[in-house]
């Protein structure tokens, strides 16, 4: 039956597969039981290996970076189980990239019998990858070049005869290296952030298909049935408003408090659109692996140039980046930018950000190159013809595929001042300025300006969280504490992996009891937060390996201070969320931080 | 009536817990290929699941070359794995897809209602999944075509 603490017998498959695609070669390998132990799997699993396995200063871009896809004990088994981790060198940052991959491919690729899959150097032509129960097969993917990930999808899945298959893979904006290129799962969800699918692109690795016939063997199956009866069917506040409407509800939490960003982030305001014409456009809901709440929304495009046009996962990143801050109110267009970013791979919120940089520029009068075309705040079938650009490199395109900074670097003249990101990560939509949880947290998350790190931006937004131990506690006092508790808990729970809407809004209690009735394995919540400051620890580590420089680059840009006053309080915040830490002045873990987790 | 478990297609969010519980109550293991109930998808994210219907003159028994199907009492299709050698052939005449073959024994797996309280219903989050008879459906159908007629008389 195996021990309590034998990390072999339940949840997990214990091996990853590493891929060799230059060779077009495959290896099952076994986990250590001790990295289990530490870092459990998903996220903290992933890094380790790139931490380990990579050398400082690789080009992210080259053949030395490894693409890795990571799942936890929990996958396959639980209620948003279906995900994975994604991890590399970013392209776009040049520090560790990461992001969560939602839908059902995680489970797939633990059925088919691995915890995770490790993709090494890179393939002479574009290929896509078969992962058949086990069996590795190399198709050559040449023909696919160019095509949307649903085309890519459809294709891979009638040339292989199988329609349950669980593809992940790239369009032109991967194929062409856009540095914040996502990987597409299921032709729907996007992940994400970080450029995951430039990574992909540059290994000619069009896609990954899985199928998975195999078990998850689960310690107490009885009590698991029992413990996933508990948020079956019963929802809170948030995850209901998650499940009716998406993450469009968080439209008029934010904009109330006014920390809705328009314009590139000049200011920010209420907001602009018909908040009817969002909700009605909704036509039903789609879900995870056994997910209970069903936060994707499947809407129709209510109006204007592309009505009628069916549309899935359209939501507050699609009407904050391509929307607000490009100065578009318009739904219809909107969902159609939003489907384009899904269909060509990339992530909106960088797309959005790197667009109204452009925009922004333009209208201070500094030029592109030769390009003539209109880049003006609101110009909505712009950044419409510039999402394509950006996608393909063409034009103007080539330069903001790079990024804000990198583009902004280029360009010159001052538009530093103008490139709104942390670290090389374009700053999301919501404004740091009124969300003082958001901005220490976009400036400290180790993958650049991300609000999803802690979600703090939920407490802020008015949700009530019962991940956080300081509820409706609002001095400015405890948001170090608030959000280093948040980062750790999430760095964990990514670990497991779990989709980050259910871990948040589900009793810490219930995580550490999905844990035992899966695998058997009894960790403490003491235990499990632990975990995650470890987890949290590596990538700091990792990331100052990397170039990072300490304090200088946990920092927003000059236009979210106003006044010396707010920079003042912002710093104050730093120093006590460096001092809670346990890092020193220029936020580098000190020596006994390093021996307590490491 | 023929009870059976039925999906409502505007409901279903394709999230296959129903696929997961399933397995997990049957088989002790979480394995959705060893799930008696499977959803169908359609993107953008059209989601429907399908289990045995009980046909009254099912294809399946009637295919079987070896007799290793039959149509029990209570309108259940029933396996004598001792004569199946798993050719598929059942898989291939079900109209619906709701027989699969289950990827270790190689035999087909089909819904038996958990004898009469379906497991994965308790679990659907948007009360997608009901036990329930064709006639049930047409009753509503009639009731609410009804309704709506009843409405739109001015008053």
């Amino acid at each position: 039956m195996g021990s309590q603490r034998n990390y072999y017998s339940y949840g997990y498959t214990g091996r990853i597969l590493r891929v060799n695609l230059e060779d077009k070669a495959a290896k099952g390998e076994e986990i250590k039981e001790e990295l289990r132990r530490k870092y459990l799997g998903g996220r903290g699993l992933a890094v380790k290996y790139l931490y380990d396995e990579t050398p400082p200063g690789i080009d992210p871009l080259g053949e030395d970076n490894k693409l890795i896809f990571m799942t936890g004990p929990l996958t396959g088994a639980v209620p948003t189980g279906g995900f994975c981790y994604i991890a590399a060198k970013s392209p776009l940052t040049n520090i560790i990239g990461g992001s969560l991959m939602g839908g059902n491919f995680g489970a797939e690729l633990k059925f088919a019998g691995y915890d995770g899959m490790i993709i090494e150097k890179k393939a002479e032509k574009p290929v896509y990858i078969f992962l058949d129960d086990g069996l590795v097969k190399f198709f050559d993917a040449s023909h696919m070049c160019g095509l949307g990930v649903h085309e890519t999808e459809e294709m891979i899945k009638d040339e292989i005869g199988d329609y349950d298959l669980k593809v992940a893979c790239i369009g032109p904006a991967g194929e062409k290296t856009v540095r914040f290129a996502s990987i597409v799962a299921e032709s729907v969800h996007s992940s994400g952030r970080t450029g995951m699918g430039a990574v992909s692109g540059s290994k000619n690795l069009k896609g990954i298909a899985i199928r998975g016939t195999k078990d998850v063997p689960v310690f107490n199956p009885e009590g698991l049935l029992r413990e996933i009866e508990k948020t079956a069917k019963r929802r809170n506040v948030f995850q209901a408003a998650l499940s009716a409407y998406g993450t469009s509800a968080f439209l008029s939490l934010s904009a109330r408090m006014g920390a809705f960003p328009v314009r590139n982030h000049i200011r920010s305001e209420g907001y602009h659109f018909d908040e009817e014409e969002i909700f009605s456009s909704i036509i039903k809901k789609d879900a995870c692996f056994a997910c209970p709440i069903g936060c994707i929304k499947v809407s129709r495009i209510p109006s204007g140039r592309y009505e009628g046009e069916l549309s899935s996962s359209f939501g507050y990143d699609a009407l904050s980046s391509l929307g607000g801050l490009c100065g578009c109110f318009d739904t219809g267009f909107l969902m159609k930018a939003h489907n384009m970013c899904n269909e060509l791979g990339m992530d909106e919120i960088s797309a959005g950000a790197v667009i109204s940089f452009a925009m922004e520029c333009s209208e201070r009068g500094l030029k592109f190159g030769d390009d003539e075309r209109a880049v003006e705040f609101g110009n909505c079938a712009s950044e419409i013809d510039l999402l394509g650009d950006i996608a393909n490199r063409e034009g103007i395109g080539d330069l903001l595929a790079d990024g804000v900074k990198k583009a902004a670097e280029k360009i010159s003249y001052g538009s530093e001042k103008y490139a709104m990101h942390v670290k090389g990560l374009e700053i999301p939509g919501y404004d740091p300025r009124k969300m003082k949880k958001t901005a220490l947290s976009i400036s400290t998350s180790n993958i650049g300006a991300d609000h999803m790190s802690s979600s703090s931006f939920l407490l802020e937004l008015g949700f009530s969280l019962p991940i956080s131990s300081y509820q409706g506690m609002d001095d400015e006092k405890n948001t170090p504490m608030i959000v280093k508790e948040l980062e750790d808990w999430l760095a964990m729970t990514d670990s497991l992996v779990i989709c980050r809407f259910y871990g948040v809004s589900i009793d810490k209690s219930q995580i550490s009891s999905y844990l035992s009735l899966v695998t058997g394995i009894e960790l403490t919540l003491k235990e499990l937060e632990g975990i995650g400051e470890r987890i949290w620890n590596l990538e700091r580590i990792y990331n100052l390996r990397e170039g990072l420089r300490g304090r200088e680059d946990d920092a927003l840009p000059d236009r979210f201070f106003p006044d010396d006053e707010e920079k003042k309080k912002f710093d104050m915040q730093i120093d006590e969320y460096y001092r809670i830490r346990g890092w020193n002045d220029e936020g580098i873990p000190k020596e006994e931080k390093i021996k307590e987790l490491l | 009536m023929k009870l059976y478990v039925i999906s409502n297609p505007e409901k279903c969010s394709g999230c296959r817990i129903c696929e997961l519980v399933c397995s997990i109550k049957k088989e002790g293991v979480s394995n959705p290929s060893k799930g008696r109930i499977k959803i169908a998808r359609i993107y953008p994210g059209f989601d429907m699941a399908t289990a045995c219907r009980f046909c009254e003159d099912p294809p399946c028994v009637l295919l079987c070359p070896r007799d290793a199907l039959k149509k029990g009492k209570n309108g259940m299709i029933g396996l004598y794995k001792e004569k199946c050698d798993g050719c598929g052939i059942c898989v291939e005449a079900c109209e619906f897809g709701a027989i699969t073959m289950h990827p270790d024994e190689k035999m087909p797996i089909f819904c038996d209602l958990c004898g009469d309280d379906p497991e994965c219903i308790k679990y659907c989050p948007e009360n997608a999944l009901e036990i329930a008879s064709a006639e049930k459906i047409a009753q509503r159908a009639r009731i609410s075509t009804f309704k709506k007629y009843l409405e739109s008389i001015p008053e």
